[in-house]
């Protein structure tokens, strides 16, 4: 039952969630940015995460339609609604679900220029892309459209379900240039993924009968591990009980004068190797149907459904099989500018050494994550202000798939020994859901010791 | 000074609230989608010479028949979801005679639960073409089916077959499923 619940509980998170980390990225020298760039600055002499809300994201966006699109308050119907998103999204478009939830977290200093950090977090992302000829396929048939052709490639979807042991070490290697690099061991408890698909349907006309269906380059697959018995093994197969991989995340930071700072990493450049609880489909062929042509030979007549069903099955095969497969995590380049100005201030560190700060800063940041069509591209300018020496704020203005109007803000606060960071994007779409499409909750809360 | 900074994220959490209730202009009650899509495949075609009409003693044979397994109903999403089927049939009777068609669907033990009867092509006519529909509503019965026969009946005349010249009958039919979940 608990085991149930549990499952529940984390598949839900999954279907509404999505990593956000345009805010987080390169901000306030909190835990969190250690995730997403292990050669980031670290001014505490170790921190614990509170389990499971050490880091919490919530995010839900398509790049395809807003939510008012289909459910705007009016008089049309919800099939109206339906046929002209439909009519609007194009094969490119997708919905993309990605979380991350910090199960354990924790680092600490081991001498003034080394950080080490470990912990595990458990992962689920998802990106499937419109297949808009299939949904329009299903949705109208295949009648109002002779001699169109209904392509199979627009199938494209990854999905996994992981958990992830790191440990990452952050070092200083002069007062300029700090590097990073942590690594991981992947336990992909589900993994279902298809791409590179090709082949087309179409119904035309003809002479020989009056419809003709023609499937033409079938070359299709899905590759799967850890479907079966999903519900017993789906969060104890992420321990490292699932198909194993590895992967690496390597950052830096550099400052170029004391106001101007980059930052960028690499994150998750790696494989999972699935051979376990495998359960792989293909199907390629050709096949021209323009019916049964009947013989009229009472001499001999023939069984024209099975005669059919035969060719059918010798030209178009489908196979079922159990072939180990690799299949790469969407590894994400992060980069970022920053320019400080303004009021400087001394803060204090570990072991007692002190910092300078700036309490402005202006910058851009760049976030790009491997996706199976194509990579997903992110524009991010932000503005950073510190109120005082414990809270810190940021806010950003974003293009992206989803839109070019995507504004975020964040803060960061020090309450003693507890850290708690917190940031939404897309403000304005939250006041307004019925023109959203991407929405992200991001917050987490540490223990920081100086 | 310091309070009233200390207060600014309990305000931004307010306000993350306050946003989050503007949801009116939504409306997630009226859901319904109907999906009701339309799907046409190739049935039965066959072409037919005066040959075919002929026994081995060159007497005419008034009615030639032939059938098929038809499975397609065996799938029961389309069982349970059949509204309609609207079948198309274009016929080419290059003869100087005349005929008659009967689309017969049958089920398993070949009792007639549908029959397109009565498809008459005059004789020469090469543009015959008719559609006709099976709404399940008025004959479920059509639901069992899992054969298809075509009855063609050629009409009496004085005129006589003459094998030695090339006539065809060419027969071609397609069906439209209107399904609606």
């Amino acid at each position: 039952m608990i085991r149930k619940i549990i499952f529940h509980f984390f598949f839900l998170v999954a279907i509404v969630t999505q990593a956000q980390q345009r805010l987080a990225f390169s901000f306030g020298e909190t835990p969190q940015t250690l995730m997403l760039n292990p050669g980031s600055e670290t001014n505490y002499k170790s921190h614990y995460g509170i389990p499971i809300v050490s880091n919490f994201q919530f995010t839900i966006g398509n790049s395809g339609f807003q939510m008012g699109d289909l459910f705007s308050n009016d008089s049309r119907s919800f099939n109206e609604k339906f046929e002209k998103v439909l009519d609007q999204i194009s094969p490119s478009d997708y919905i993309n679900l990605n979380t991350k939830i910090d199960v354990l977290n924790f680092g600490y200093r081991y001498n003034n220029k080394t950080y080490i950090s470990i912990g595990f977090y458990e992962e689920f992302d998802l990106i499937a892309y419109f297949p808009k000829d299939a949904i329009e396929g299903l949705y109208y048939g295949n009648d109002p459209f002779f001699n169109r052709s209904f392509s199979i490639s627009q199938a494209i979807m990854k999905v996994d379900f992981i958990g992830v042991l790191h440990a990452g070490i952050s070092k200083k290697i002069d007062e300029k240039l700090t590097i990073g690099a942590r690594f991981k061991i992947y336990s992909s408890s589900l993994n279902i993924e298809t791409n590179n698909n090709s082949g087309s349907i179409t119904t035309t006309t003809n002479n020989i009968n009056i419809s003709r269906l023609t499937l033409q380059n079938l070359d299709a697959g899905v590759r799967t591990s850890g479907i079966d018995n999903i519900e017993e093994d789906v969060l104890s197969n992420t321990f490292l009980g699932g198909n194993l991989g590895m992967g690496f995340d390597v950052g830096i930071t550099y400052h170029f004068s004391p106001q101007i700072e980059f930052t960028g990493s690499i994150l998750d450049l790696g494989f999972i190797k699935h051979s376990k609880n495998i359960r792989n489909f293909t199907a390629e062929g050709d096949y021209v149907l323009d019916g049964i042509n009947f013989e009229y030979n009472p001499d001999d007549p023939i069984d024209y459904w099975r005669q059919l069903r035969r060719d059918i099955d010798s030209s178009v095969s489908n196979e079922e099989n159990d072939d180990a497969y690799t299949s790469w995590r969407p590894m994400k380049l992060n980069a970022a500018l920053k320019y400080s100005f303004g009021e400087r201030r001394n803060k204090f560190c570990y072991a007692k050494t002190r910092k300078q700060y700036y309490y402005n800063s202006i910058g851009f940041q760049m976030h790009t994550i491997m996706r199976p069509l194509k990579p997903q591209f992110s524009f991010t300018s932000f503005y950073e202000k510190s109120l005082s020496q414990n809270i810190h704020t940021k806010f950003t203005h974003t293009i992206n798939d989803y839109s070019s109007t995507i504004f975020g803000a964040g803060a960061s606060l020090q309450l003693g020994k507890l850290n708690i960071f917190g940031a939404l994007d897309n403000v304005f779409g939250v006041r307004d859901l019925s023109t959203v499409n991407n929405i992200s909750l991001n917050f987490g809360f540490n223990i920081t010791i100086d | 000074m310091i309070l009233k900074l200390k207060l600014i994220p309990l305000k931004i959490i307010i306000c993350i609230a306050f946003f989050i209730s503007c949801t009116d202009n939504l409306n997630f009650d009226n859901i319904n989608l109907d999906i009701e899509p339309e799907y046409t495949s190739p049935l039965v075609f066959f072409k037919l010479d005066q040959r075919d009409f002929l026994d081995e003693n060159n007497q005419e044979i008034s009615v030639v028949s032939d059938i098929t397994d038809f499975r397609v109903l065996d799938n029961t999403v389309l069982k349970e979801n059949l509204v309609e089927l609207a079948i198309d049939f274009e016929i080419e009777n290059g003869f100087n005679r005349s005929f008659l068609v009967d689309f017969i669907f049958l089920d398993e033990d070949e009792n007639i639960t549908y029959n397109v009867d009565d498809l008459s092509v005059n004789a020469g006519n090469l543009n015959y073409s008719s559609t006709r529909s099976i709404l399940i509503e008025t004959t479920p019965e059509f639901l069992n089916s899992t054969k298809i026969r075509v009855d063609v009946f050629l009409s009496p005349s004085s005129t006589i077959l003459n094998p030695d010249i090339e006539k065809t009958f060419k027969f071609r039919s397609s069906g439209t499923c209107y399904i609606k979940y």
